[in-house]
């Protein structure tokens, strides 16, 4: 054996152990995925971002179009009426109002006045500075927002998000996925009722000799809880199993369960409610916070979340379901789609 | 060899075996389902105008060539000025860190720096004093290499909408990754140990980790609990299974995600890590009877949380069954080479060394990473880079406890310019 | 600066997919405007879509196949490795240190290792080994040139030789001979052959591969490692028959089923890399991601 038998396997064994550590090494020698994940530094959730980064881009268009030609306005129609059955899938915009025909199908449509979609028709994306209206069995591909309110009739698919700066009126049989409106409404009516207004009303309700009181125990609980109808309970309630908060009950506090969070008839909640297994507002339940679910939300007739001066948000991971008459101010997220009525 | 003295060693070696392949199919599974389940969600999808007063803490010290980027990171915040509060804790420190603080705190009113020049140095004595001046019962804590993006602030505060949770932990994410080969690993490593790791632990309802940093907890509960323990380096996973024994969550926000500022040195990494482990040790010392006799806690949650503060002592145990293999082959007693030893050999060897591998390419896929993906296989140099960390680690722990001092809070050095 | 998955990279293109990157930066996309392929999902909450079930079983029964065959036939592979080891040998003229085959049954398996000499040492000459082992172990700690994680390495890899030679001079009885010892590594290595793809294979389901991957993957490795452990077998004969049993342990922990191991990260890296490049450049058609 000489001197070179032994080298010759030596070099050959480490060949082959550092073979495996040979791509890398070319990433190593000239990077091309060495940066880091980009993180948007700017980013803030805007529910209306879609309506406002393309209102935007149209202005910017819009601009330089005026800039190159002989008016500073930009050369839109006052008034735009398109017949029923109309199919282009261009930008249709006019200064004071878009009429769409029955059974359309278009693009995207801007006013910068009002905007109606008759029914039956199809459309990519739909904003209107002024009051929007989308008749019934209409199809959202995208988006609509609105300025001013927006009313969307039966049977309409909503796309990805529909929203307003006002009141946002759902008819029944609507699809939705995300809905934002200060409020977003499943009936032609506001609910009317007496709600108390907290914290004003606070001391006065822990004051009231509603039967029966919960205080110590009702903090945590391992297994299923329920509160009586009509209790009065002081302060946020945590339980690992199913919770039912009795009808007309008061919960000054946040309701948290790991399972389903049941509201019967009436039941007033100051802070939030979570449900991870899901949410159940039976009907005329007042919730001042937020309501947040892994699974389904149902929101019963009667059920107001949030008030004109705070808006909250509703958010399945999985479907909400509106029955008619809820009022939100705020925002509702369906990851998987919600329905009305 | 005495035949008692085999059966002895070979028992160990089943036993490192064992817990390997139990910690082999945790990762596994944390993989599967973060890869294939509907995640969790945090509460950063509610969007509320009604948002809670926050303390902001950011431990400093000789913090000058970061300080100003993560106070400027926070004024420029979305969230309400008059809802902010911002307490940079200046800790002992040397350099230009307290001019910086001083001009900052002058110029905008809800910053109020602590200038701590006595008493204890180190990041629990410097959170527990500045938590006595915070004003608000929701506290988040940045570190000073940190930058929070815009709404940072906002998706961590919105956690404590939940009143189960008690603390919440974003996502952290190394900026310098072209640094060097030990940047790149880090980088993988951080996004195995969030992207999957902790999401899946928050999607599975187990124990997601506070982590010190880009995170919060509500004052009140750290107080009713003595507030951070001085003597623990690991404040973050002492303070994480306190809560749970108590019966409160740790919330995981993997949207909150934030820029750190990994070590670009390998000695700075060694001591790093083994900080990690000596506290870790410490933390695991204090809590691991709590946690199995936790009313709050479920089994899986215990198993996890056991695991979780076991993790630092692998290394150690995997080092000792290596020692009983080269003693059993050295003294002929593996000659039979039985099935079951030849697989407790193999896994010790090879699965439960390399089974983090499988989560780390996973959350670089889920990340959108394609050519640091061939890097994976250097991991194996990390590997045995950081068992000699922890090994001196859990050794200072020991230590630690033997001589019931406090140690020494050591700060990872900075590399930005 | 550019980043990846950068929405300013993606807004030169397409206006459709101008549309898909704001989404995607508002993180308000949804199963179903994924499946119509408009959206860029935000990293921190997708997931895989489910791979076709009957695509996954067929792959698994195909690999099944291939590896109850390789099964079967695994004596042969031994066999043939240690032929080839044989040859190599002659060709390296290991001369005494390792020529003929024994044999030894393991597994139901009839393994031939080769049969070779291991000198053996008095106390004087382990504990000279030992302290040249410990000088060695202990420089290499010292060398601050070297990139840590290579040193540390390296400081592991002697400190088993230092480990092994103090335990020599303290029992002074090598447990083991040269035929013994290349029992041992048949053993090992018809162990990893039939069990490590097992294992591989199922982790391998988690991953989007295609069916061609999904096998490459899993049997790659021990293609490879066919013709690495010939190269090792020489090497341990070699190291063995030269500077005595207490290098043996080396094989076994550092070179054995641990470099396997990195074989088949080193060939999932590959496969998941291929992934990344699809999936990148289908993720704008949709169909990629979901919620």
């Amino acid at each position: 054996m000489t001197w070179w038998q032994p080298t010759l396997l030596m070099m050959v064994f480490f060949i082959l152990i550092l073979l495996p550590f040979f791509p890398g090494l070319i990433e190593l020698r000239s990077p091309k995925d060495d940066l880091p994940l980009r993180i948007d530094m700017e980013y803030i959730r805007d529910p209306r971002y879609f309506a406002l980064a393309f209102r935007q881009r149209v202005q910017e268009n819009l601009t330089r179009e005026a800039q190159g030609g002989p008016g500073a306005r930009p050369r839109l129609q006052p008034m735009v009426t398109l017949g029923p059955g109309t199919n282009t899938s261009g930008t249709i915009m006019a200064l004071d109002h878009i009429e769409v025909g029955r059974g359309s199908k278009l693009g995207d449509a801007y006013s910068y006045g009002d905007l109606r979609i008759a029914e039956q028709s199809e459309i990519e994306s739909a904003a209107a500075d002024g009051s929007l209206l989308i008749e019934s069995d209409s199809v959202i591909r995208g988006w609509i927002d609105s300025e001013g309110d927006a009313t969307v009739g039966n049977g309409v698919n909503l796309g990805v998000s529909a929203s307003s700066a006002s009141t946002l009126t759902i008819g029944e049989r609507c699809e939705f996925q995300r809905l934002w409106g200060l409020p977003v409404r499943t009936s032609e009516e506001p609910v009317s009722r007496y709600v108390p207004d907290f914290p004003r009303d606070r001391e006065e309700i822990i004051g009231k000799d509603s039967g029966v009181e919960i205080e110590d125990a009702a903090r945590w609980s391992s297994r299923d809880m329920t509160i009586p109808a009509g209790s009065t309970v002081g302060r946020d309630l945590v339980a690992y199993g199913d919770v039912r908060i009795g009808a007309n009950s008061i919960v000054l506090g946040t309701v948290k369960s790991r399972g389903v969070v049941t509201l019967d008839e009436g039941v007033i909640i100051e802070g939030s409610v979570i449900g991870q297994r899901g949410v159940n507002c039976i009907g005329n339940a007042t919730i001042f916070g937020n309501v947040f679910s892994s699974r389904d939300v149902e929101l019963g007739p009667g059920t107001v979340v949030g008030r004109p001066q705070a808006f909250k948000t509703v958010f399945s991971q999985t479907r909400v379901l509106l029955a008619r008459g809820v009022e939100v101010f705020g925002w509702i997220v369906s990851e998987e789609g919600g329905t009305v009525g | 060899m005495n035949p008692f003295l085999v059966w002895i060693l070979q028992l160990y070696i089943y036993f490192v075996a064992v817990i390997m392949m139990v910690y082999m199919i945790r990762h596994v599974i944390f993989t599967f389902n973060r890869l294939n389940k509907n995640q969790r969600r945090f509460y950063h999808e509610i969007l509320d105008s009604e948002l809670p007063p926050v303390t902001i803490l950011v431990p400093m010290h000789n913090e000058e060539v970061v300080a100003e980027g993560v106070l400027r990171a926070l004024i420029e915040s979305d969230y309400p000025k008059d809802l902010m509060e911002i307490i940079p804790i200046d800790d002992h420190s040397t350099d230009r860190t307290e001019e910086i603080l001083r001009q900052y705190g002058e110029r905008y009113p809800y910053i109020r720096p602590l200038y701590r020049r006595t008493g204890m140095r180190g990041k629990p004595a410097g959170l527990n004093d500045a938590i006595e001046r915070a004003s608000h019962e929701i506290v988040l804590v940045f570190d000073a290499d940190y930058q929070p993006p815009a709404d940072m602030v906002k998706q961590l505060a919105m956690a404590f909408v939940d009143p189960e949770v008690g603390a919440v932990m974003g996502r952290v994410v190394p900026e310098n990754t072209r640094g060097s080969l030990l940047t790149r690993i880090i980088d993988l490593e951080r996004s195995g140990g969030y992207q999957v790791d902790q999401q899946a632990r928050f999607s599975l309802n187990l124990i997601p980790q506070y982590g010190g940093t880009v995170g919060g907890f509500r004052k009140s509960v750290l107080l009713s609990i003595g507030g951070f323990n001085p003597r623990i380096l690991a404040e973050d996973t002492d303070l994480t299974y306190a809560l749970y024994t108590r019966g409160w969550q740790v919330a995981y926000a993997n949207r909150a995600e934030c820029y750190e500022e990994s070590p670009e040195d390998w000695g700075v990494r060694f001591r790093q890590v083994r900080r990690w482990a000596r506290g870790h040790t410490q933390a695991a010392f204090r809590h691991f009877l709590p946690t199995l006799g936790s009313k709050y806690l479920n089994f899986w949650q215990k198993l996890d949380g056991v695991l979780l503060l076991g993790v630092y002592a692998v290394p150690t145990l995997l080092l000792t069954a290596i020692l009983c293999h080269i003693v059993l082959l050295l003294s002929g007693a593996v000659a039979p080479f039985t099935l079951l030893l030849a697989a407790a050999f193999i896994i010790v060897n090879a699965y439960g060394n390399f089974a983090p591998f499988f989560e780390v390419g996973s959350a670089t896929l889920l990340d959108g990473g394609h050519r640091r993906l061939w890097l994976l296989p250097y991991m194996a140099f990390a590997f045995v880079f950081n068992v000699w960390a922890v090994v001196g680690g859990l050794k200072d722990a020991l230590l630690d406890v033997a001589r019931e001092g406090t140690p020494q809070w050591e700060k990872t050095e900075r590399f930005r310019q | 600066m550019r980043f990846e998955n950068d929405p300013e990279m993606e807004r030169q293109s397409t206006p459709r997919e101008e549309q898909a990157s704001l989404r995607q930066a508002q993180g308000v996309a949804t199963e179903a405007s994924v499946a119509a392929g408009r959206v860029l999902l935000h990293r921190a909450y997708r997931r895989l879509f489910a791979q076709n079930r009957w695509v996954l079983l067929i792959t698994v029964l195909v690999a099944a196949v291939v590896h109850y065959f390789f099964f079967l036939n695994v004596e042969w592979f031994v066999w043939k490795m240690c032929v080839y080891a044989q040859q190599a040998g002659a060709f390296l003229d290991f001369g005494a240190r390792g020529g003929s085959l024994g044999y030894d049954d393991y597994m139901w398996r009839r393994l031939y290792p080769l049969v070779f000499d291991i000198p053996e040492f008095d106390r004087l000459g382990y504990l000279i080994r030992f302290l040249i082992c410990g000088v060695i172990a202990l420089l290499l700690a010292l060398w601050r040139g070297l990139n840590a994680p290579i040193r540390l390495f390296l400081v592991t890899t002697v400190l088993i030789c230092t480990v092994s030679t103090l335990y020599l001079a303290i029992v002074q009885d090598l447990g083991f001979d040269g035929f013994e010892i290349s029992k041992l590594y048949l053993r090992l290595v018809l162990l990893t052959w039939v069990c490590l793809p097992i294992p591989f294979l199922l982790l391998s389901l988690g991953f989007p591969f295609n069916p061609i991957e999904r096998l490459l993957v899993t049997f790659l490795p021990v293609v490879y490692d066919f013709g690495f452990s010939i190269v090792r077998y020489l090497v341990l004969i070699w190291l063995a028959s030269t500077l005595g049993g207490w290098a043996v342990p080396l094989f076994f922990v550092i070179v054995g089923p641990l470099m396997m191991v990195v074989f088949y990260i080193c060939f999932f890296s590959l496969a998941m890399k291929r992934v990344a490049d699809r999936m990148r450049r289908d993720e704008v058609k949709g169909k990629v991601w979901r919620l």
